[in-house]
């Protein structure tokens, strides 16, 4: 689904970060991005989902060259196909639990279904992960892990083929953090969402289907 | 079920309005002082529009006759022939002082009426509520009232009788009318009252020889009576005796002449009769004083220059008639030598001759004994003896001959001698026309002679002016100064402040909700989108702001128009500006106010989205360190600027000011160097803008406060200088009465008892009455003040300077270039410079078209624009010129004295005391200058205080960018907390780089300009050392009180909450 290849990526401070690196993922599967910190698995990832151009190197997305999208491009590509979750939740402050959720729906007239199907899927997501009881809430009276979970359906509201998720375990505790890796699996397995998560956690990392290192600006498999 | 961009708009608005609250205040004052801006331009106006309606008194076209008079029939036909009143005026100008305690007022308005709303009676007025002020005078007391008697004849007319007494009335104060609409009557265009006083028009019966003559006529308000309308109206009235033509049998011809009552004849009246009417010829007679031979002398005699005369068949021919060939004892073929005089520049009269052959001698009878080609001089014309004539001219009196009162008492003024009417017209031509009479061989009669002339279209109407008064106001008013963008210009350092403000209240915004940027990023908002969903948000408050800042912005305005009446009135010599509103303006305010708003929500937000690259950190690309030779280098250039004066010709002013700027970049670069130094400079070294930029604005505001108040100009030390302002002249002196003498006349001197320890020098410019064009006067001004100057003495003293100078001009002296002709109906001039970029909105090289005396248009190109002189307000032509156009302006009403040494307010007193009769205004000529300043000095004073109030927001303005700055190190500070520093400590750190900050942009602002202004100091500018203090005050305790409230945010809960990153 996602194949990357020669990908270059330096700064001015910090040099090279991604050096010819080379990266795929099929359809449907589940892969954990492993490294150290600062070794740019987040550059990656924002390079995946077309949020960073690499300074050389192509990214094709189901056979099509995402590369060099023009900012306009760039956006409709990511709501129409990705899914992304962050470490802090990224909630709207000023919108409640159900709005932050349908947001992804705003940023383009493209729908994927009706109003009532959409509100059913969305109603089957939020059950699924326990906070159809916060819906109507703001994101300042519900805890960290259900604003973390709002903003994991948040990132499916509108089907994405990729869900990126970077470091999404990272500001909750242990039982959560195996709860939202499980969600993820589930998702992988029941709607077929490519994954690609981005973690420092090891038993995050191992229930992934494949794990991989970014080590020295390529990716390896880690020993 | 899915929001709307509306929904997340609204629901962004009410979970951030504190912070966009904010916005509101930014917008409030930006519309407020936009508002205020716009209205106060508007208020000016109105008054104006009103002033100018009231001063008018429900007239609206004037017919005027300009220095000369007409007949008051013309006005009662005039009214008869439109449907419309027109009201007759005899409009002169005097001075007037209360009987009981002699108490003055000069230039004083008088009209001649013959009728008003209670109407003064022989012996009585009515002035208005100024000139009683003025006075200290009250209803039923005395005044006695002095002007220039009215008369045909101009005192300078050649021949014409020796100067009288004033005219002078002795009048009881009816009425003192302040409440009627006639009380501030002024045909000039202008916002200052004028000194009113309204008399019967028969007081000045006696000046004219067939009963009171008028030189104005008011036509009233009426469709029916536009100016077209009257001008053809005065066009078909017009007969001969409107322009002071009389038609005359001839009998020792049997035809006829015209004379006139000004004793000479206007060239163009001439030239039409003669070319309209085929027996037309004009003849030129002149007193000869004396005509000599080999053999004797005759004294006094008249010779006639006429036209076709037999026995004159060369240039230099003579005939003289029987009686002198015996008293010259010559023949045909001898020759004679003809003395008379001219008048030379400066109205000195000068003794020329002239040789002639004796072509024929002819017998005393006949068509040769006509005592009618005499003009009728009023000084000779009807004298019993030739010892009382009066002719205006040095007679000796022992060179009369018992046969000369002989020939006087038998033969009255008929011509001894006659040449050829261009030999004549050569010797003898003046400025006041060419012929004293235009004779007619054969005609009719009179009445088909006076058909005959009326039907000369070129004299119909000749010498009335039409003007529609109405139309010229509102033109007047409406091209004044524009005081809506003065106050915007003035307030442009609080526009700057409210929306650099606006500026850090939107990026410290954007920068506390980074997440959501990035989170919408990621969603899939493009980034317009993004950039609606932001500035929509901002859009309510900023309405807001701009509806109630339009309210601000109409009271602010009468806090302007009132100041403006008061603490300002220098910059508008009045206290009579209203505040006006409409919905027009306010809109017009309100629309670019709100733009300018939104468009700076809308570019912050879009460039904090570009650098802050959405979905990441924000780009941080290391240490920002200057290159090292860009320090020395700003020195260096810094020094040059200030040496270049001395070893170039450059401009001292221009280069200390670009000096000075230099310097003020060099100490922000040394800012910016010293900030980088030690842990501190850790944070400044990459983002150096944060610190360098507030200590610009404050740098940048001081400074051109500062420099700009250095230019408030003291005029005491100009007096000396000649290229300066006064030209080296010590005193301005305007009379009431022009001076006909030659002051620098030794006799006229002791006569007039004029001293000075070392001498006294005047220089007397007669001068043509227009409208002030000086910067006293808020309208736009088409025809000022037009003085005749002496280009010779001026270009001798190199007195003056100019700013500008049009193409093709001399390059060092434009003075010289004022005597020459330039072209048809053309002459060169000279404006102050200001007068002519702000007042008149021209320059150099542009034409100013007056109307001449005679009513042709008179096309001045002005050659340049003075630097700032005394002369501001008036228009400068050479006097020979000025003479030629407007030969019935006899005297000088204005002159320029110079003394010596000594005290110069004892001079003024000597003069004033030598020349009373002449109702004399004298004031140093730097007080003069100063005058006109107060307007310039008003202007910066409002600036100043404009430009600090904006600085002193600019400040508070910091105290958000402090605040900014704190959020963005919140982890920073976090840290340090937890690795053991007190809050007290860091709240400590963070205010000590702070105040160091303002002190360095005060210090560099102060600094940079008073090396700037070394010039203007020298000048005789002061620093505003009391201003600069009072603003430096205020910055530091706004700056102080900003910093001291930003400071709270650092504060325990709020860094714990950094560290966790909520």
């Amino acid at each position: 689904m996602i194949e990357l290849t020669n990908i270059e990526k330096s700064f001015p401070v910090r040099g090279r970060v991604l050096d010819d690196l080379g990266f795929s993922a099929a359809e449907g599967s589940s892969t954990a991005i492993t490294g150290p910190s600062g070794s740019g698995k987040t550059t990656l990832l924002n390079i995946i989902g077309a949020l960073e151009k690499p300074d050389g190197g192509r990214v094709l997305f189901r056979g099509d060259d995402i590369t060099n999208l023009e900012p306009d491009e760039a956006a409709r590509f990511r709501n129409r196909n990705i899914g992304y979750i962050f470490q802090n939740h990224l909630l709207l402050p000023h919108l409640n639990i159900r709005e932050n959720i349908m947001l992804p729906l705003l940023a383009s007239r493209h729908r994927w279904g009706s109003d009532r199907e959409i509100a059913d899927y969305i109603g089957l997501l939020a059950s699924e992960t326990g906070i159809e009881g916060v819906m109507e809430k703001y994101p300042f009276h519900i805890s960290g892990g259900e604003a973390q979970r709002a903003a994991f359906v948040r990132a499916l509201a509108n089907r994405p083929a990729l869900l990126l998720a970077d470091e999404p375990t990272g500001s909750l505790d242990r039982n959560n953090a195996v709860l939202l890796a499980e969600l993820l699996l589930k998702l992988n397995s029941d709607y077929g969402t490519t994954l690609i998560v981005v973690t420092h956690t090891d038993y995050v990392g191992e229930m992934m289907g494949r794990q991989l290192e970014l080590v020295n600006g390529k990716l390896t498999s880690p020993q | 079920m899915i929001p709307s961009k509306r929904d997340i708009i609204i629901r962004s608005l009410r979970h951030h309005r504190g912070t966009l609250f904010s916005l509101s205040l930014t917008a409030l004052l930006v519309t407020a002082v936009i508002t205020a801006s716009v209205l106060a331009g508007y208020s000016v106006r109105q008054t104006l529009y009103s002033k100018t309606a009231e001063r008018l008194d429900g007239g609206a076209v004037l017919a005027s006759s300009g220095l000369r008079f007409t007949e008051l029939q013309l006005a009662r036909d005039l009214q008869e022939i439109l449907g419309v009143e027109a009201v007759p005026m005899l409009s002169l100008n005097g001075y007037a002082g209360k009987f009981e305690t002699g108490t003055r007022a000069m230039d004083v308005n008088i009209w001649g009426v013959e009728r008003l709303a209670d109407m003064p009676e022989r012996g009585e007025a009515v002035i208005n509520r100024r000139l009683a002020e003025a006075l200290a005078i009250e209803e039923d007391q005395f005044l006695i009232l002095r002007f220039t008697p009215p008369s045909d004849l101009p005192s300078n007319t050649p021949f014409s009788p020796e100067k009288g007494e004033e005219g002078s009335l002795f009048l009881r104060v009816k009425r003192v009318a302040d409440t009627v609409p006639y009380a501030n009557f002024n045909l000039s265009v202008s916002q200052i009252i004028p000194y009113n006083i309204f008399v019967n028009l028969e007081e000045f019966g006696e000046f004219f020889p067939d009963g009171p003559k008028i030189n104005r006529i008011v036509v009233a308000e009426h469709e029916a009576a536009t100016a077209d309308e009257v001008r053809r109206a005065v066009a078909a009235l017009s007969q001969p005796g409107s322009i002071g033509l009389r038609i005359r049998p001839v009998g020792a011809t049997g035809g006829y002449e015209v004379i006139s009552d000004r004793v000479f004849i206007d060239s163009h009246i001439v030239s039409s009769v003669t070319s309209a009417i085929g027996t037309a010829s004009p003849v030129l007679t002149w007193l000869a004083n004396r005509v000599e031979s080999d053999s004797g002398s005759t004294p006094y005699s008249f010779i006639a220059a006429v036209s076709g005369s037999s026995g004159i068949t060369e240039p230099y021919d003579m005939v003289i008639n029987s009686w002198m060939a015996d008293d010259l004892q010559v023949g045909v073929d001898d020759s004679v030598t003809v003395a008379y005089y001219v008048t030379g520049r400066g109205n000195e009269l000068v003794e020329r001759s002239a040789h002639f052959r004796v072509s024929a001698v002819v017998p005393l009878e006949g068509v040769w004994r006509d005592s009618l080609l005499m003009p009728e001089f009023p000084g000779i014309a009807g004298a019993r003896s030739c010892t009382e004539w009066d002719a205006g001219v040095p007679l000796d009196l022992d060179a009369i001959r018992d046969k000369d009162e002989d020939y006087w008492y038998d033969f009255g003024g008929t011509p001894k001698g006659f040449i050829s009417y261009e030999t004549g017209m050569g010797l003898w031509g003046n400025q006041f026309g060419p012929a004293t009479a235009i004779r007619f061989d054969s005609h009719a009669g009179a009445a088909e002679l006076k058909d005959d002339l009326e039907s000369v279209a070129d004299i119909r109407g000749y010498g009335i002016a039409v003007t529609d008064l109405l139309a010229e106001g509102v033109r007047a008013a409406r091209g004044g100064v524009d005081f809506s963008m003065l106050f915007l210009a003035l307030s442009i350092f609080i526009i700057a402040s409210s929306l650099i403000m606006t500026v850090m209240i939107v990026q410290n915004h954007m920068l506390q909700r980074q997440g959501e940027v990035r989170t919408l990023s990621a969603l899939g908002f493009n980034r317009r989108t993004i950039v609606l969903l932001f500035t929509g948000e901002s859009a309510v408050p900023l309405a807001a702001g701009v509806l109630v800042g339009a309210a601000a912005g109409m009271l602010f305005n009468r806090v302007l128009i009132a100041a403006l009446n008061s603490v300002w009135s220098g910059a508008v010599q009045t206290d009579t500006l209203v505040a006006h509103a409409a919905p027009l303006p306010v809109v017009a305010a309100m629309l670019p106010a709100a733009a300018l708003a939104l468009l700076t929500v809308v570019v912050t937000v879009r460039r904090f989205l570009a650098g802050s690259t959405l979905h990441i950190r924000p780009g941080m690309s290391g240490p920002k360190a200057l290159p090292r030779w860009l320090l020395p280098l700003a020195a260096m250039v810094s020094v040059a600027l200030f040496l270049a004066p001395v070893v170039t010709d450059a401009d001292v002013t221009l280069m200390q000011f670009a000096g000075g700027a230099v310097a003020m970049i060099f100490l922000l670069l040394l800012l910016h160097a010293a900030l980088m130094r030690g842990v501190a400079g850790r944070y400044w070294a990459f983002f150096p803008g944060r610190g360098v930029t507030p200590a610009t604005f404050i740098a940048a505001g001081l400074f051109v406060v500062i420099a700009t108040g250095v230019n408030r100009r003291d005029f005491s030390r100009e007096a000396d200088r000649r290229d300066g302002g006064t030209g080296g002249f010590t005193h301005w002196i305007e009379t009431t009465i022009p001076v006909e003498e030659n002051l620098n006349n030794e006799a006229v001197q002791r006569r007039r008892g004029i001293y000075a320890d070392d001498g006294l020098l005047f220089m007397a410019m007669p001068r043509v009455d227009g409208d002030d064009a000086s910067c006293l006067n808020l309208h736009q001004i088409a025809t000022p003040h037009i003085l005749g100057v002496d280009g010779e003495l001026l270009s001798q003293r190199q007195s003056f300077s100019f700013a500008t100078r049009m193409r093709g001009a001399p390059d060092r002296d434009i003075w010289s270039l004022l005597e020459q002709p330039a072209g048809e109906n053309a002459i060169y001039g000279v404006l102050d410079q200001t007068v002519m970029q702000w007042g008149m909105m021209i320059k150099a090289g542009d034409t100013v078209t007056v109307t001449s005396e005679s009513g042709e248009p008179l096309h001045v190109i002005v050659a340049g624009g003075l630097r700032s002189s005394v002369f501001q307000g008036h228009m400068l032509v050479d006097a020979s010129h000025l003479a030629r156009w407007f030969p019935s302006v006899a005297g000088s009403s204005v002159l320029l004295a110079e003394s010596g040494s000594g005290d110069h307010r004892e001079v003024a007193e000597m003069l004033s005391s030598s020349l009373d009769p002449f109702g004399p205004v004298i004031e140093s000529t730097p007080s003069r200058l100063e005058a006109f300043y107060s307007v310039n000095n008003t202007y910066l004073s409002v600036f100043l205080l404009l430009g600090g109030i904006g600085m002193v927001l600019g400040v508070v303005g910091q105290g958000l960018n402090v605040r900014r700055g704190i959020e963005h190190r919140k982890r920073e500070y976090a840290l340090m907390v937890a690795a053991g520093f007190r809050l007290k400590t860091i709240r400590r750190m963070v205010m000590r780089e702070q105040i160091f900050i303002v002190a360095a942009g005060v210090a560099t602002g102060v600094l940079s300009a008073a090396a700037a202004s070394a010039a203007g100091l020298i000048r005789g500018g002061e620093l505003p050392l009391g201003l600069i203090a009072l603003l430096v005050l205020l910055m530091v305790v706004a700056g102080v009180a900003s910093l001291l409230l930003s400071l709270r945010t650092i504060s325990r809960e709020e860094l714990t909450a950094a560290l966790r990153g909520q």
